[in-house]
């Protein structure tokens, strides 16, 4: 994940290494994030989707299959964050 | 010495011969130039600015004014703006060669100076503590920055946010402040301090006239100022004061999208536009009229400025 975060206030920011994009993060996409980097191996490597998905809906009590968190998963993938 | 205790006749000498320096702050500018038309505004414009000698060697920016050859120097004349050899601007009409200057100037520095990230903001200063305005063109930003000029604070830049990245400070690039039509009147009214030039009508941003920096601007030309506090002023007649607090994720992408070399300086850009969101609240602030907007400006630096105490007393080091 090859990634620099800054979290400010409620949001955050992320800007990627690889496509020197950078990502604006609503509070609530702030709070997956982060819950989604806490439970990452220990390599750094991608959290894998199944486990992913798992957290938000069962730990957040977020809808995994409304638009907008699909468009999120769709960028923290992109941002190597879920496999 | 000041630009304008120099004798016209002298700087206009200096230009003939390609060796009248500019000291901008961010940058230095040699310039050649035998359109008097234009050294008499220069003197004008840039009077407050130190003087520099002809001698005075290394510049950023090596610019030339200079009239349209064989019949454009005789069939509605011309000036032509070229720097380091390059032409971007289609010429402009002979008595316009100032705003040409001005503009050819912003688009040289904003060219070369990726050094810094350049934010498209108003910045000005209170006691070294910088208050950066960003705005779309058309919102007035130009004449709350002139208006807070003329009631205090230092004027750092009009045009160009020069923050670096290795401090976190905001240089000053410091110029005349383009006035565009009502806002020319509207200064003017503002203080009788407003050193402003002639009206250029009808170029490509409508009427524009230029206020000259003051002395408490270009004394400053080499001292920074840190970040602490950040404005999206938007003015609308007849609208009463609104000041809103902005999320810092949106503050960010105001910022950073709107900088005029974000996307060229990547994780550096990233950084020291986080750093300053981390640093300084953010507001809206839609007006209606200038003094209570620079009032709720000054309002919200003492309450920024209290909160950086605050933390500083909580956190020592």
């Amino acid at each position: 994940m090859d990634i620099s975060y800054r979290r400010l206030g409620d949001g955050a920011v992320i800007f990627s290494h690889r496509t020197w994009k950078t990502h604006i993060l609503t509070p609530a996409a702030t709070l997956i994030f982060e819950a989604l980097d806490e439970v990452r191996p220990a390599d750094g490597g991608p959290v894998p989707r199944a486990a992913a998905l798992a957290l938000l809906r069962q730990d957040l009590d977020v809808e995994t299959d409304t638009p907008s968190t699909q468009q999120l998963l769709r960028m923290l993938r992109r941002l190597g964050v879920i496999a | 010495m000041r630009l304008r205790e120099q004798p016209l006749h002298a700087l206009s000498r200096q230009a003939n011969r390609g060796r009248l320096y500019l000291d901008q702050g961010a940058a230095r500018l040699r310039i050649r130039s035998s359109i008097k038309g234009f050294i008499r505004n220069l003197h004008l414009l840039y009077g407050a600015f130190p003087y520099l000698q002809a001698d005075t060697g290394f510049a950023d920016h090596h610019v030339e004014l200079r009239r349209g050859r064989r019949l454009r120097a005789l069939i509605r004349p011309q000036s032509r703006f070229r720097t380091d050899g390059q032409e971007p601007f289609e010429p402009f009409p002979l008595h316009g060669a100032l705003p040409l200057f001005e503009w050819g100037i912003n688009w040289s520095f904003a060219q070369r100076a990726n050094q810094y990230i350049l934010l498209h903001s108003g910045v000005l200063a209170r006691a070294d503590r910088a208050v950066i305005m960003a705005a779309p063109p058309g919102s007035g930003k130009s004449t709350l920055a002139a208006a807070m000029m003329l009631s205090g604070f230092r004027l750092l830049s009009d045009e160009f946010g020069v923050l670096d990245p290795n401090s976190g400070q905001l240089l000053p690039m410091l110029k005349p402040v383009a006035l565009k039509n009502q806002s020319v009147d509207v200064i003017r009214a503002f203080s009788d301090q407003a050193v402003i030039g002639p009206l250029f009508v009808g170029t490509r941003k409508g009427d524009v006239a230029h206020l000259a920096p003051n002395e408490t601007s270009t004394d400053g030309l080499h001292r920074p100022a840190r970040p602490a506090l950040v404005i999206f002023p938007a003015f609308e007649a007849g609208a009463a004061l609104d000041c809103r607090r902005l999320p810092g994720e949106d503050a960010f992408a105001h910022l950073a999208f709107n900088s005029f070399n974000y996307h060229l300086l990547g994780p550096t850009g990233f950084h020291a536009v986080a750093d300053v969101i981390a640093a300084c609240p953010a507001y809206r602030l839609r007006f209606g009229q200038l003094e209570s907007a620079i009032e709720q400006i000054r309002a919200l630096l003492d309450e920024a400025d209290g909160n950086a105490q605050g933390a500083a007393q909580r956190h020592p080091g």
